[in-house]
């Protein structure tokens, strides 16, 4: 089974809370999920920027008003 | 034990062997498989990412003329505004963003809208150097900066807004020339365009 993470990144502005998923994959073990909550408007493109980037796939994306809810799994 | 029951178990192990062989060609040819796309992913492609920090007319100008070169040889052209070069989209008749800090309104006012607002680096002269530098280039037949800017959009440049300096400035994300096509990011998607670019500049 592999490990879920929920990360709340609300109220968070660009570095932030692509630092944070930064460091929480370095924490993680291969195959693990993140979920991010997130309301920076940056967010949307730098989270699909870093998931390319780091080989990881978005499973999902969601839009809510301001809010994106974006499911990654790390690469194995 | 007879002739044929030796055959049998030879055939059994030459049948295991082949399997087990070719269980771990299939797993190699996957991890090759996987490190080329590793390696694809990480080797600069004909493109360039220019960031445009300055508000100033000469350096907005100057990352203009290097991104429409750069076009101009087939490549793939990322620009980045932050800072000061955010103002460089506003465009005349921005509506005043609602919900500002006093701070903010002051930045949003005393900051210009558009590129061909942007004062000299030097020279400005309360904007009679960058008259009599207008009057020169028109001279000389060179575009000017609005002409280069559409000229930049329409050989397909990717504009780029980072959004943290626009809400830091009161710049409202929503206004801007281009509207749609300017990307609202931040930084991570700049590095991502840098990772994989033979020329990044930073203006």
């Amino acid at each position: 089974m592999t490990d879920q993470i929920d990360m709340n990144c609300l109220g968070m502005k660009c570095p932030r809370p692509i630092i944070e998923i930064a460091k929480a994959s370095r924490k993680l073990p291969p195959g693990s999920r993140l979920k991010v909550v997130a309301d920076d408007l940056a967010f949307e493109s730098d989270v699909v920027a870093w998931a390319d980037n780091a080989l990881a796939s978005i499973v999902s994306l969601e839009r809510d008003g301001d809010r994106i809810t974006v499911q990654i799994e790390l690469p194995q | 034990m007879t002739i044929g029951m030796l055959d049998n178990d030879m055939a059994l192990a030459e049948h295991s062997l082949v399997h087990e062989l070719e269980a771990r060609l299939e797993a190699l040819e996957a991890e090759v498989g996987s490190l080329k796309r590793q390696l694809a992913a990480k080797l600069p492609r004909n493109h360039a990412s220019i960031i445009c920090f300055s508000g100033e007319w000469d350096r907005l100008f100057a990352a203009l003329t290097i991104a429409s070169g750069a076009l101009a040889l087939g490549m793939e052209v990322d620009m980045f505004f932050t800072f000061w070069a955010v103002s460089a989209l506003r465009t005349k008749d921005e509506p005043a963003k609602k919900g500002l800090s006093r701070v903010q309104t002051l930045f949003s006012r005393m900051l210009p809208r558009g590129f061909p607002r942007a004062p000299l680096s030097k020279f400005n002269f309360a904007g009679l150097g960058k008259v009599l530098m207008r009057q020169v280039m028109e001279q000389e037949g060179v575009d000017d900066i609005d002409v280069l800017f559409e000229q930049v959009r329409d050989l397909g440049a990717n504009l780029h807004l980072c959004t943290t300096s626009a809400d830091l400035f009161g710049v409202d994300c929503q206004e801007l020339s281009g509207g749609e096509a300017i990307n609202r990011c931040g930084v991570a998607t700049f590095m991502s365009c840098a990772l994989k670019s033979k020329v990044v500049l930073f203006v």
